[in-house]
């Protein structure tokens, strides 16, 4: 029994596959950085992340760039008003976005401040993921008994209030930087964890893992070699939302005083006391509030941004 | 029978078509030419990037955003390009009807059954929701639905695929339209499902005398049930005959091939035919016929400049330069 | 008749799958419905055989393969392979087996990771199984590519960058990397274009001819199981309803369902097509849940008789080594000896004369 060929077709002596290649060597044009022109091409994005970047800067040089000490008080000069300039004070020089109560210099506290709630901001988020991620994964990979026991504990955790639960941990805890972060951190883990779950379970319906399990493949390489790259996308972006929700629950929860306490700066500090004397100076409340603001603006613009461009990519 | 010349039901005058993707506007349809004749069955068939399924989507008015479309789909002396929204939507579900590939994304998954088919009628004839649903009822039972009263109340969840595709066929005809268009109907469904609803069709298209444009990728399906054919290619036309023809003496070599390529018992221990290498993208088209990187037949005059199509006789069109040189036979040779 | 061993068996192999919604009642009434989604199969498997297994959906094939490969655990009956039962084996026991037994599955796109090029995910099985390190990995790599029809150009390349058709030689070079002696092949071209399909399915064949692999064939197209399988078995919600050679299925199939599904197939000629006597099967494949007593097919059989309906069909051996589950045929070839195909090449002569 000879293997014949398709009249119709070429004369191809070897294999059909041989045609094939020559035809199929003609490739599609590379699509790498596909995604990366996407989120450059994206002009609020852009904006938000050049604004950003200068936030984190100005937090990190805080200790070079701020005009004057934050924590010292200069009671004859409280109050200041942005742009006022004082002579006789015991550090000469313009206050340029004014002074507090006891008469600190604004911009220095706020440049200070800055430092504090975005590393409460990151650092929550950041502990939370690390927490989260170990276990999403097992749960979603694994299922069965133990998916359901941490989904269960998941589940009450999220039932509670969430502001109800940040206050219950900081209040047992007591209030500082890290049980701030601490606090904050308990809240996203278990948003987390849900996220990443459902990612994992997502490509476990896909042809994936089974594939990979097929080839001999152990779990341990599956999770971190297939697994895990595939749902870094989702995440990333979620991470950016989460920081502005971070940085606006530490707000609430200084404010609260249950976060950082003074003389610390924070921005929700900043808040608290801007917001005793709302009558009467009323100015004093816009830089925290503005610099959340923009701050949380810019991240969730970053964050939309990077949801389009990470897009699934087919 | 009237032998005069009649005006054709459908009438598609070089319909060419554009729409943006990434890499910037890409052009999905060529020059395509086509008629449709009240109460025939046309077939249309074509591989992915043929353009098949956009040339549906642009009689019934479905293209995705920002298309720029010349030429004219002529519908009963209508120009359907030429309609503003309102007045085309008159035309869909009433005059016309499509039924999708997938039919548990068209179908509502909230609503019942009934109440879906219900709401084409009411959206197109003034009539009682109680008329309405009778009428649905009545539908359901046309497309062979056993139990159509109780199964009217049913949700599209509870009904296996081939019941989903008859209540969208009942949704699509409910109206009474003259022209089904069929994207692939029966592709996502099992093969004895499939030859189910192929059956319906044609029961259908008997019972109430519409025309049917069905679009496929399977020509075998097109064999038992068109009377006539268009194959696409590219987005172009490439080849157009009454389907005897086309099945017994294809005079577009993309043809022949794909009639080697449907499924021919004999060939059992030998090579199946192929064709080399994949259908071009949509924008990455080559110069001169479409066709001839995979063509067996190809010269250099393949290449210089775009083949217009040419007409070999009242009936029959062919998109190629040696067209009624080449005399393809269909029978496939068995060896051995 | 060979005495050869077998390379895989599955013996009276039953899997039950525990339907959580209650949407439809299993006919025993009371408690979780069970939908079983293969009961009480047995297949061989030769070496260097392809072995067919056809049916639509419900029909359990797909589940069969996941079960050979111990990708999912019987409820009952037992696994073999290269003589050895199988059914117990941990994880880290198969995870040694596998090397001898790949699988390609039907998504395509889905089973690629599409962060890791090319060149990496075949070399993965090499690396897992044969300890091959990076730098011999590329050369073998480029092999299996060429083996398949590609070329080292596809190495540095994404799965998204190339076709279906191309993804698809890919897992094929894949699987085939580290010479298994079954390959499980999942619906492999149903998801291709039909000018790749013809492609495909001759590269299948080439491979298995020139490796000599076993292949178990899972396909809903009986036209390409045919082309390149040795025997087939078809399925129905479940069961192997026949099986046999495939030349003797596709031309003189005995059991009812695969005459129907035979039918069903459309022929290229529209003088066929428009003269044979179709075989339209009335209603639905009944859910798994609610497996219809006697011989589970009778609710649609246009040959049903009286005991279909309440007695099981043994399964009747033939001398040309099929065998069939259907009442028509306890006492040798019945009403549905005298294949449908015949009955239409007939028709279809007459017409032409």
């Amino acid at each position: 029994m000879s293997l014949t060929r398709n009249p119709a077709a070429p004369d191809d002596s070897g294999a059909v596959a041989a045609a094939d290649v020559a035809l199929t060597d003609e490739l599609p044009e590379r699509l790498d950085g596909r995604r990366m022109r996407a989120f450059t091409h994206n002009i609020p994005a852009m904006i938000a992340l050049v604004f950003l970047t200068l936030i984190v800067l100005s937090a990190v040089l805080a200790p070079w760039i701020a005009p004057f000490d934050p924590n010292k008080t200069e009671l004859r000069l409280n109050f200041a008003t942005p742009w006022t300039y004082c002579a006789k004070c015991s550090a000469a020089g313009t206050r340029i976005l004014g002074t507090d109560d006891l008469g600190r210099d604004m911009l220095s506290r706020l440049l200070y401040a800055s430092r504090v709630s975005l590393l409460v901001g990151l650092g929550s988020v950041l502990v939370a993921l690390v927490v989260a991620l170990p276990l999403g994964m097992i749960a979603g990979y694994i299922g069965g008994k133990v998916d359901w026991l941490l989904m269960r504990v998941v589940d009450i955790i999220l039932s509670i209030p969430p502001l109800i639960l940040v206050f219950a941990v900081a209040g047992v805890l007591g209030a500082s930087i890290k049980n701030a972060i601490v606090a904050l951190g308990v809240f996203f883990t278990p948003l987390f964890i849900r996220l990443i779950r459902s990612e994992v379970l997502n490509l476990r319906s896909s042809q994936l893992v089974e594939t990979e399990r097929a080839i001999g493949v152990p779990d341990r390489y599956i999770l971190i070699r297939h697994v895990l790259p595939n749902i870094a996308s989702p995440l990333i972006v979620s991470v950016s939302l989460n920081i502005g929700t971070a940085i606006l629950s530490e707000a609430s929860l200084s404010f609260l005083g249950l976060g950082v306490q003074a003389p610390t700066a924070s921005w929700g500090i900043m808040l608290k006391s801007a917001f005793e004397f709302i009558s009467q100076h009323p100015w004093m409340i816009l830089p925290p509030s503005l610099m959340i603001a923009c701050t949380v603006l810019a991240l969730n613009i970053i964050g939309d941004g990077l949801r389009d461009a990470l897009g699934r990519v087919r | 029978m009237n032998t005069g010349a009649v005006e054709p039901l459908l009438q598609i005058n070089h319909l060419s078509l554009d729409l943006p993707t990434e890499r910037g506007r890409v052009q999905i349809l060529d020059d395509v030419s086509f008629e449709i004749r009240a109460g025939e069955i046309l077939g249309l068939a074509g591989e992915s990037g043929s353009g098949k399924t956009m040339t549906a989507l642009a009689i019934i008015g479905l293209l995705p955003r920002n298309p720029r479309i010349s030429g004219e789909i002529v519908f009963d002396g209508m120009n359907l390009l030429a309609l503003g929204k309102h007045e085309l939507r008159r035309v869909r579900g009433k005059e016309i009807g499509m039924v999708f590939q997938e039919p548990i994304t068209s179908l509502h998954p909230a609503w019942t059954v009934g109440e879906q088919i219900a709401e084409v009628v009411r959206a197109h004839e003034s009539v009682s929701r109680r008329a309405a649903w009778d009428r649905a009822v009545q539908m359901l039972q046309r497309v062979d639905i056993p139990n159509p009263r109780a199964r009217a109340k049913q949700y599209a969840f509870q009904f296996s695929g081939g019941m989903q595709q008859r209540v969208m066929m009942a949704m699509a005809l409910v109206c009474g339209p003259k022209l089904l268009i069929a994207d692939e109907p029966t592709t996502a469904l099992d093969v004895t499902v499939q030859a189910q609803i192929t059956e319906l069709i044609k029961q259908l298209q008997d019972d109430l005398d519409m025309a049917v444009l069905f679009v496929t990728h399977d020509l075998g399906v097109l064999a038992g049930l068109a009377q006539r054919m268009v194959v696409m290619y590219g987005g172009q036309l490439v080849e157009q005959a009454p389907t005897d023809q086309m099945f017994s003496r294809p005079e577009h070599p993309y043809t022949q091939a794909l009639i080697f390529a449907a499924p021919h018992p004999e060939l059992k221990g030998q090579r199946l035919p192929t064709i080399p290498g994949a259908p071009p993208h949509p924008g990455m088209m080559p110069a001169g016929c479409r066709f001839r990187p995979r063509c067996a037949y190809a010269q250099t005059a393949c290449a210089d400049g775009p083949i217009s199509i040419g007409r070999l006789s009242p009936a029959r069109e062919v998109r190629c330069v040696r067209a009624g040189e080449l005399s393809l036979s269909a029978d496939i040779q068995v060896v051995g | 008749m060979s005495t050869a061993t077998p390379l895989a068996r599955l013996v009276n192999v039953r899997k039950e799958f525990q339907v959580g919604r209650a949407a439809r009642r299993s006919s025993t009434g009371g408690g979780r419905p069970l939908a079983v989604a293969v009961d009480d199969v047995s297949l061989e498997i030769m070496p260097g055989e392809c072995l067919g297994l056809v049916g639509e959906s419900g029909s359990g094939k797909s589940t069969v393969g996941r079960l050979l490969l111990r990708l999912i655990d019987p409820t009952a009956g037992s696994i073999e392979f290269d003589g050895r039962d199988i059914t117990g084996f941990s994880r880290r026991s198969m995870r040694d087996l596998r090397r001898d037994m790949q699988a390609v599955f039907q998504d395509i796109s889905g089973s690629l990771n599409p962060k890791m090029t090319i060149g990496q995910l075949i070399a993965e099985p090499l690396h897992f199984h044969q300890g091959v390190d990076r730098k011999h990995a590329a050369e073998r790599c480029t092999q299996m590519l060429e083996l398949v029809g590609l070329s080292r150009h596809h190495l540095g390349r994404y799965p998204y960058e190339l076709s279906g058709g191309q993804r698809q030689r890919v897992s094929l070079a894949r699987a085939l990397a580290v010479e298994p002696k079954l390959l499980v092949l999942d619906e492999p071209v149903s998801a291709l274009d039909v000018s790749t399909q013809s492609q495909a399915v001759n590269l299948l064949s080439d491979l298995q001819e020139r490796l000599g692999v076993a292949y178990l064939f899972i396909a809903h197209d009986l036209f390409v199981v045919h082309h390149v399988s040795h025997r087939i078995a078809v399925m129905y919600l479940g069961a192997i309803v026949e099986l046999g050679a495939a030349e003797q299925i596709y031309g003189a199939p005995r059991h009812p369902y695969t005459q129907a599904l035979l039918s069903a197939i459309p022929h290229p000629d529209p003088n066929v097509e428009r003269t044979r006597r179709r075989i339209i099967l009335t209603g639905e494949v009944p859910s798994p849940t609610d497996i219809p007593s006697g011989c589970r097919f009778h609710t649609r059989c246009p040959h049903a008789m009286e005991m279909c309906e309440t007695v099981v069909p043994p399964t009747s051996t033939f001398d040309d080594g099929g065998s069939v589950a259907c009442h028509l045929h306890t006492d040798g070839p019945g009403l549905a000896g005298a294949s449908v195909n015949a009955i239409e090449r007939k028709e279809s002569q007459e017409c032409r004369s």
